[in-house]
Formats: C-alpha cells, structure tokens, sequence
C-alpha cells in the first residue's frame, strides 16, 4: 500500500477568498503568537489588550505613516518584480539629509512652509539616490537587489550612528547622544498631544492615489506590470528594462526617504539613534505592502492595521517588559499565514491510497 | 599577529557553517532568505539552552534545531505550496528576529556558564573546517546525493521525469542547510563572542548568501571567502582599540561594504561565467499537467 | 528511397509483454484516447502510426506513467498494474526514449543516467557504473565519452544516452517517440540496425511515427490510431502503403493540402544582407546570410531546431541587434528606426507563445503588449482603455478567438487560442512583415489549419510572411517559396511547386 499526495488546482478558488485569506491569516497569526507568549511565561491576553487599546486611540496612527509611505514606494518596485528591500536605510537616508539641511544649512528663521517643502524634497532625493546605487548595479551588472539593498541599509545605519555619536552629538540624555533639537520652523506640525504630524500624512495619502493612477492608468504602469508578470513579454515588447527598474527603484527609495522626513523632523524634532528612527518600519512596509496584495489604495488600510500593531508592541513593552521587536513575530507569521491560506484557496491537496 | 589569525579563523567559522548551509539549500533550487533569521534565531536558542543546561554542544544543537524549525516551514510554504520564495524567506527572517527576541529577553546580562574554548584549538578548528568543505564538494560533485541534487536544482522538471522527487530533495536540503546555518549562529556566541543581546547576529546571515554567490556554489571556495571575512572583523575589532582609534562605527560598515565590493566585483568580471548559479535557482516548481 | 534490407522477423512468437485495455484519457477541451486496445508482444518492434495528434504519444506516455488515464487498465505480463509515475514504470522494465530527450544539460552523461538508477544508493561513487556503461556502449556500437556534459552532445548523440539508460535497467520494453526526425540518413540505420538487435535479445520495441515509409520498413506490426480511436492492428509485411494510407486518413486522399501556391511579385520588401548574429552565448547563430522576401509572398525556411532560427527570427524583429550586415525594409534600415517603428512595421509570434503573452493578464492588456505607446490607445501617457476593450472585443470576433470577452485572461485560454491571439495581435497592427516561428507546435490539426488560413488571408491581402518551421510539412503546406536553415546559413531553394522534398531533407539535415 503507498500513499500519494498531490496537489490539484481547484477550478474555481474557494468563494469570497479575497476576505476570508486575510482575515483568516489574522487570526491564526493571533493564535499562534499567543500560544508562544505562554511559552514564554507571558499571559496572551496582555496581548490583545495592547491591540484593543492601540486600535482605540487614534495616536497610533503616528505609526502608520511611515508604514504607508514606504509601502506604497515598495508596492511599485514589487509590481515590477524588482525587490527592495532597502527602505530601511532610505528612511535613514531621509532622515539624515534632513537633519543637516535643519541644523546646519538652513538659516533658522526661514518660513516655515518653505522650509518643510525643501526637506520634504530633499527627502525624496536622498532615498531616491541611495536606491539609484542598487539600481545601477542591478542594470549593469546584474548584482541581485535583495542583497545590495540589504547592504545598504546596514551601511547607512552605521554612518548614521556614527552622525549621532560623533559630529551632530548634542544634548546628552539617559545615555543615549542625540543631536540638537530642530529650530521651531523645522518642526512638522502634529496634532495636538499625538505625534501625529499630520501633513506627512496627507502627502502619504495622496501618494497612495497618485500611485494608484500611475500603475493602473499610465503608459509607465503598464511597463512595471509588464515586467513584473512576465520578463520576456517585456523585452520582446521592446520596452526599455533598464529604464523601468531605474524608475521603480528611484520611486520606492523617495517615498521611503520622505517617510524619514517624517520620523526626524515630525516625531522627534531631532535625530536621534538610527535603530529608533527607522525602527524596522522599512521591513515592516514590505508586509503592509504585500498584505494589501500590492494595491496603493488598500495600503492606506493595512497601512493602519499594521500601525496598531506595532503600537500595541511597544504598549506590551511597558507591561511585560517584552520587547519591542517581538512584534515581529506577529507579523512573520502573519506573512506565512497569508501566503499559505492563499495558496490552499487556490489548490487543493490530495492524498491518494493505492493498494 | 597571530592573535589576529586566530580571531580571524574563529570569526569566520560561524559564516562558513552558515554559507555550506545555504550552498546545499541553494544546489537544490531553492533560495532561503530565511537564513538571516536562522542565524539570529540560532544564536539565541544556543545561548539559552546553554545558559539552562550548562553544556555548550547542547547549545550548538538547540541552535541548529532550531534553524531547521525556519527551513522546515520555508520549505513547507515555498516548495510544498508553492509560495513566493522571497516573501516566505523574508517572512521567516522577521520571524526569526522576533522569537529570538522574545526567547532570549530574560537572558540578557546573564552569562555563559560555559563556552567552547575555541581560541586554545583553533588550528583543529580550522583542519576541520576545510576538510568539511573538502568532504561536502566530494558529495556534491561526485556522489549520487550530489548528482540527485544539482539535478534538482539546474531543472527539476527533466529531474522529474527522471524519478526525482523533487519536492522531497528540495524540502530536505531547506531543512538540512538551515540547521547548518543555526549551529552557524550557536557558534557565534559561544564560540566567538560569549554574550547575548537583542539582535545580536543580524547581518550574518545575508554576508551567508553573498558568501555562497561569491564562491560560485562551490564548497570549495567557501572557506576562503568565509575566513576572508574573518579577516576583516578581526581587523575591525583591532582597529577599534588603541593605537588606531578608529570609530566604531565607521568600522562597523566594512563588513557591508565589503560584501557589496565583492559581489560587484564577482558580476563584473568574467567570473561568474565560470560560476554559475543553479539554473533554477529561486523559481517554483509547479508538477501540473499543461498541454501547451 | 534506398530500401534497406533488414530481416524483419515472421511473426511466431505469441508471448504478450504489454496488453493495454479501453484506455481513454481527455484534456481540456479534447478527448485525446477513446477506448484504444493495445498489445505488444514479446521480442516484435510494433509501429504506432498516426498523423499528428492522432494520440499516439499521449497513449505511450500513460503506459510511462506520465498520464494517468481517466478509465482503462493496463496489463504487462499478464499482471494488471497501476502505473502512476515513470519510476513505476521502470520497474517493470517500460522506459521511453523521448522525442527531445529529457536529459539535464549541466550534467554530464553518467551523471544523467545514474539519476535513473536505483540500484545505485545515494552514498555512493557514481563512477561505479562507468564499466558497465563502456562496456554496453562497446556492444552496440556507441562512441560517447561518459564524462562529457549533456550539452555539448550532439542530438543523435543525446539520444543515444536515452538509449543506454534504457539498457543499463535492462528493458523489457523500449518505446521510441518520433526518434528519426532530427537524424541523418546514417544515423537512422545506426538505430534501425539497433532496434532489430534489441528485438532480436527478446526485448519489445514500441516505434512511434508518422511517417509511413519509416514504419513499413523497419516494423513487425503496425497499430493505426486515427483521431484518438484504434483504427486496426496489422502485420506489416501483409499491408499495402495505400490501405496504411486510407486507414490514417479515412476516406481522404493524401492529407496535404498543398495548395498551388501564388505567383510572385516582383517588388522586393525585405532586403536581408551579409546578416550576421550572435546567439546569448556570443557565438555566431546566424552566419552571414542574405535573401529577400517580396510582397505578397510566404517564405517558408525549414530546419531542424538550433540552428540559429530563434536568432534569425529575433533580428529581423528587431529584437536582437545584429552584429554586422544590414536589414532593409522597403530600404528603411530597420535598426535605424526607432523602436516604436521597428514594431509597426514587423509583426513576431515567437516558438515559445508565453514569450508574447502575459497569462496573468485579461486579453485586452494583451492586445496592447506593442501598442500601448500609439495614439488613440494612449495619450500623454495615459491609456484609455475603453477604446482598447472595444478594439480588442472586434479583435475576437474577427479572429474567431475562443473567449467570452476581452476580459477573460490569457491564461485560461487554451493552447490554440493563445497562438490565435498573438497572430490576432501582430496582424491587427496591419505590419508589413509577420514572422511566425513554428506556429502550430503542440496545435491539433483542426486549429493548426484555421492558423493556415489567417496566414494565407494575410498574405492575399498583400503582406509577407516569413515563416520558420521545423515541420517540413508545415513548410509544404503554407509556403509559395522554401528555403533551408541549417547551422547558420541560409539557402533559397525556390518556387514550392519545383520543389525536391529530398533535397530540402538531405539539406536539413546534413547541410548544403
């Protein structure tokens, strides 16, 4: 007797699987994350407590900026099948451009408009240019992306630290240098007692439309999902390859730099500890992103559920004393879940028995 | 001088272990960006278990076992359902990151009862290490094992058709080469840097698969980029003291830097004609009756 | 034809190796077996003849364990067995000898053929087979150096290493799927010769052909499969080449439906001259070749495959820059055109149809696939996309195209449609030369000629086509003129109707 199993495509996916995937791939992420924090001596429920309350306030959405912004930059480069995994050390780089252009070039009574449209500018450029590199190895000589952009992002973290430790250290608190605060007119406004800066929110919104239109409705959307689905297609289009993947990565390098943007000059109002300035938004962005199945507009919405998520992680860290980055197991998982639950939509295993 | 060689060697030790892993996994087609996670997993599970047992070679296996956890559900989700393998492998590596995390929280500050003396026998740990190579390109070129396997990964479909299974070899290699790549990271600790705190390791595992594409799938070439970058965290960690002074953080890029310069440098030249990765390296393998 | 002269053996042995019973098996859309018998004996080389897609290969390849069948038994030995993959099937001694061999190029011959044995256990030194293969290929004639990699062999020489592995497991059973195509006259009696002396060891040899002469000559017994069903079984030296005839076809006369083919115009389109191109490896495929097409005309050009087809083809589409020689469309030079002019004015549907279409799309992003950048489809940069759904549901009317509407994706069309689609697509654009590479591949007979006829109808109305062919027959069928490819080089051999079907097969195959 043997057994023989087999996969076998369903002829039509599993009904209403477009919502029962996702929330399904929810729950069993909350499932088994609780079952782990058992393991560790920590009661679940402090879990979902800090999700309740995370999902109550709308200050978590401080947290979703950030994840939005790099999401949709992601979003383009994925459809293009070209993975960055670099908004990591493009939020640094953000962050880091904006830090000297306010401290240090900038005169400090400029108007403050002005002032955010420069940063959010050089922001753009900055993550824009850290991309071109990965960007250009990847066209002319065919390095694989994953693993220069990955580079990058520890080699930015580094000089960033070694920006804050060294040269831009200012004011020295708990421990931990820090540089000098901003001048007043280079604060993004938040709403009043959140850290919610609110126009870097506005721009991520209207980034998520805009991105939108460009992959659905553009001549240049159309290459990206081209190449994206099927390389060869592309070139015996005769489409310029090299072009596209410049463009894309040079879009999703931008959007992750503005997000830096945001974190120094909306949260902090200084630059502080390249761990906490980008603060594993830069990973996280590539579930935001892949969980709203590559699509701008839904970003915005997995955008700020995975906001509330990495709020309740830091609310767990002041109950339990676990930290932060645990939070990642949810996600992970979440991931796993997602693709698994999305595959057995569309298949079905089949064992057979022959005797 | 030599205390430089001998850091050198017991740095890269670690890498080598980590980068043989992903060579086998990789041979069979598959690639794990798992191995990231793997690695920071392993060398909290390694600290953990020794720091409750009290024997260092408990450590080393709790490490790989738990590596092969990660390899075991990549393999299940990338190979098995056909998933996305960069996603799956980028799922697991945050995973990864996180259940280190949340294992190891209590255990920083307290110390290794006991580690691997590794600086008294380092030249034996060195014989080992390349006679493992040497033993690991023996069964990968010249053994069935190692013909069932590159068969896998140049084209599963042909290997099929052959009496392969494919599912099975690809699913094994994923587990076996992860759990190499979480005694890698138990090693880390306690055989290098005898300490544990959060996210200690990240970064390993990607030099890991530069590693493997540096070296063109070989094994053989494995252990000299692997102690290659040895050199250079030895180099980092004098550099740092007196009389050098160099910031530390500056120092802390060239591992990265490094990794870039040489994968460029591999692309550019003529010599990844020679080197070639496995032809279905990182694509699906989907066994379904097509027609057209 | 020279005759030659094998014994074929008179039939007396009864001893039944392989009994197949009521197997029927469909695909999507076709119904490729209905209820075949199938009986091979002991020590005979039994024929499966048939034209192309009579389901002669789909047959053989359940009795591999490749298909499953959807009803029917199969019975080797007298013993009903179930035959769910190819490794069961070597362990009753059944293997194929593949059309394309299915063998893994980076490898090398030994290391191919150990994957296949069982006997050799994963922890062990694969050179233990060494002498035993040495010595298998020095009793049947074989000259193959073991430690070569499968890809620098020759196709008659890759093969012969489907063949060893089949005699190292020692086969009962050989099956032998259209193996003369790609050979040399030589090379055919080589594998005659060994076909007679492997019947003769006792084992069993399944040849399946289209070609009649081939199975009259060197058969025992031959099986006629018409249209999925067993038309009859026949011993070969009983039967006439005019009743194997009217049993292939029916009541037909001669299927090719060669049609007289058109005169020529004189006005050259296509001035190809001194073209030289280099394949993905930087070597010459394409060796300084020149010949022109006129309006109005198909130009077919025979050849076996890797012979720098696919290149040809990819230059003159201007998708391959050609390293020296010129092409001249209506004396534009086409590299110097811009890219959006290279695609108005040559139409390509490649071999391998997925190079052309995005499954993963609906049809009406298809249509656009070398479009997208003209007005009206799209205007400072944005695409409108109505007017290309409104274009593209004309499109599937006129092109007779299988689908409901234009949002169906392409992938779940089926094979002939696909090919439909991506003719459709290249013609809509109205370009002045259409390149189609193999277009029925894989086709059955029916929509291979409703592919036929939208050339033709092309052509009436006054554009050229360049068809690239494997299928000598094809070539027959379609062209008004022929010519050969063969390592590179090109040769115009003229007017269809003048032509010598031995000499476009002798050049094929061996060169001009």
């Amino acid at each position: 007797m043997r057994v023989s199993f087999y996969i076998k495509r369903r002829v039509k996916p599993i009904k209403y699987s477009g919502i029962i995937v996702p929330i399904g791939s929810i729950i069993l992420a909350l499932i088994i994350s609780s079952i782990l924090l058992l393991l560790s001596n920590i009661n679940p429920l402090y879990l979902y407590q800090a999700i309740a309350s995370s999902a109550a306030e709308y200050s978590t959405l401080r947290y979703s900026i950030p994840l939005i912004l790099a999401g949709v930059g992601l979003a383009i480069a994925y459809r293009a099948n070209v993975w960055n995994i670099g908004s990591e050390g493009q939020i640094l780089a953000g962050a880091v451009i904006t830090t000297w252009l306010a401290l240090y070039i900038l005169p400090h009574e400029m108007p403050s408009s002005l002032a955010l449209a420069i940063l959010y500018i050089s922001g753009f450029i900055a993550g824009a240019f850290l991309a071109l590199i990965p960007a250009i190895l990847k066209v002319k000589f065919g390095v694989n992306e994953v693993l220069s952009t990955l580079m990058l992002n520890y080699i930015m973290l580094q000089l960033t630290n070694y920006l804050v430790y060294g040269p831009w250290r200012g004011l020295k608190e708990y421990g931990y240098p820090r540089s000098d605060i901003f001048p007043k007119s280079m604060w993004i406004p938040q709403i009043p007692r959140t850290s919610i800066h609110y126009p870097t929110l506005i721009i991520a919104v209207i980034l998520s439309i805009l991105t939108f239109i460009l992959i659905y409705k553009t001549k240049t959307g159309y290459e990206i999902r081209v190449l994206g689905s099927n390389p060869d297609a592309a070139k015996y289009s005769g489409m310029n390859i090299a072009k596209i993947i410049t463009i894309v990565m040079l879009l999703s390098g931008g959007f992750a730099g503005i997000a830096g943007v945001g974190e120094v000059a909306g949260v902090h109002r200084q630059l502080i500890r390249a761990e906490m300035v980008s603060a594993g938004f830069g990973y996280t962005a590539i579930i935001v992103a892949w969980l709203a199945k590559l699509n701008p507009l839904v970003i915005i919405l997995t955008g700020y559920f995975i906001g509330i998520l990495v709020s309740a992680s830091y609310t767990l860290q002041i109950f339990t004393g676990v930290s932060y980055g645990s939070v990642n197991v949810i996600t992970g998982i979440l991931l796993i879940s997602l693709i698994s639950l999305e595959f057995l939509s569309r298949y079905k295993p089949v064992v057979k028995i022959i005797r | 001088m030599i205390e430089l060689l001998i850091r050198a060697i017991i740095a890269g030790t670690p890498l080598l272990l980590a980068s043989l892993g992903e060579l086998i996994t990789e041979r069979s087609g598959v690639l794990n960006l798992g191995v990231e996670g793997a690695f920071v997993l392993g060398v909290a599970a390694g600290y953990v278990s020794t720091v409750i047992t009290g024997n260092a070679y408990i450590g080393l296996l709790v490490g790989g076992i738990a590596g092969a956890l990660i390899g075991l559900i990549h393999g299940l989700v990338s190979v098995c359902f056909r998933a996305h393998q960069v996603i799956s492998g980028l799922a697991l590596t945050m995973f990864g990151y996180g259940l280190a995390s949340l294992f190891g929280r209590v255990y920083v500050g307290i110390p290794l009862p006991t580690y691997l003396l590794t600086d008294r026998i380092w030249y034996i740990i060195l014989v080992l290490s390349v006679i493992f190579s040497l033993v690991l390109w023996y069964m990968i070129f010249k053994l069935k094992l190692g013909v069932i396997i590159r068969s896998v990964g140049e084209n599963p479909y042909s290997a099929s058709v052959l009496g392969v299974d494919v599912v099975k070899v690809r699913v094994l290699c994923t587990v076996i080469g992860s759990f190499m790549v979480g005694v890698g990271g138990a090693w880390f600790t306690l055989g290098y840097l005898h300490i544990w705190t959060e996210g200690l390791g990240m970064g390993r595992g990607w030099i890991s698969l530069a590693i493997v594409i540096v070296a063109g799938w070989n094994p053989i070439l494995a252990p000299v980029f692997s102690y290659l970058f040895g050199c250079v965290e030895a180099a980092i960690w004098t550099l740092q003291l007196p009389p050098y002074n160099i910031d530390p953080f500056i120092l802390g890029m060239l591992p990265y830097i490094v990794t870039l310069v040489a994968l460029t440098i591999f692309m550019a030249t003529p010599l990844k004609k020679f080197l070639k990765p496995p032809a279905a390296l990182g694509y699906v393998y989907f066994r379904e009756e097509r027609t057209v | 034809m020279a005759v030659i002269s094998i014994t074929q053996k008179n039939f007396l042995s009864k001893n039944v190796v392989v009994y197949m019973h009521n197997i029927s098996k469909s695909f999507p859309g076709v119904k490729a077996l209905d209820n075949v018998n199938f009986e091979l004996r002991v020590g005979e080389i039994h024929g499966l003849l048939g034209e192309n897609g009579a389901g002669k290969t789909t047959l053989m390849k359940i009795l591999c364990g490749i298909y499953i069948p959807d009803s029917g038994e199969v019975y080797v030995d007298n013993v009903k067995r179930v035959i769910n993959s190819p490794k069961d099937a070597y362990n009753l001694g059944i293997i194929m000898v593949n059309q394309y061999p299915q063998l893994i190029d980076k490898l090398t011959i030994i290391e191919n053929i150990s994957l296949s044995l069982d006997f050799i256990k994963p922890y062990s030194n694969i050179s233990k087979i060494t002498n035993r293969l040495n010595e298998l290929c020095r009793k049947y004639g074989f000259t193959l150096d073991l430690n070569t990699e499968v890809s620098r062999l020759s196709f008659s020489e890759r093969q012969r290493v489907e063949i060893l592995k089949a005699l190292i497991l020692n086969a009962k059973v050989i099956i032998f799927d259209e193996p003369t195509t790609l050979l040399t006259e030589s090379e055919k009696k080589s594998l005659y010769q060994f076909m007679r002396k492997a019947a003769n060891e006792g084992r069993s040899i399944i040849l399946i052909t289209h070609k009649l002469h081939e199975a009259l000559e060197v058969t025992d017994r031959i099986t006629i499969l018409r249209n999925g069903r067993k038309v009859a079984t026949v011993v070969t030296n009983q039967i006439s080449h005019d009743e194997l005839v009217r049993m292939m076809f029916g009541t037909q006369a001669i299927p090719e439906e060669r049609y007289a083919g058109n005169h020529i115009s004189d006005k050259v389109l296509v001035n190809v001259r001194n073209l030289v191109v280099l394949n993905d490896l930087g070597e010459k495929a394409v060796n300084d070749v020149s010949f022109k097409i006129y309006r109005g005309e198909i130009l077919g050009i025979a050849g076996v495959a890797g012979n720098g087809q696919v290149e040809l083809a990819e230059a003159l589409a201007g998708l391959r820059k050609p390293v020296k020689g010129k092409i001249l469309i209506e004396n534009h030079d086409l590299y110097k055109l811009s890219t959006i002019l290279r695609r108005r004015f040559v139409g390509y549907v490649p071999d391998r149809v997925t190079q052309a279409v995005i499954l993963d799309m609906p049809i009406y992003e298809n249509f656009i696939l070398k479009l997208y950048d003209h007005e009206p489809f799209s205007k400072h940069g944005f695409i409108n996309y109505k007017h290309i759904y409104d274009e593209a549901t004309k499109l599937i009317k006129k092109f007779n195209i299988f689908a409901s509407d234009p949002s169906v994706l392409a992938g779940h069309l089926s094979g002939g449609n696909l090919q439909k689609l991506v003719l459709a697509r290249e013609i809509s654009q109205k370009p002045k030369l259409l390149i189609v590479v193999n277009p029925t591949r894989a086709l059955d007979h029916i929509s291979a000629n409703r592919i036929y006829r939208i050339l033709r109808k092309f052509r009436d109305e006054g554009g050229s086509v360049l068809l690239i062919s494997e299928d000598l027959e094809e070539i027959l069928t379609v062209s008004d003129r022929i010519g050969v490819i063969y390592n590179g080089n090109i040769k115009v051999l003229g007017l269809k109707t003048e032509a010598d079907i031995d000499l476009i097969n002798r050049c094929m195959v061996g060169g001009f």
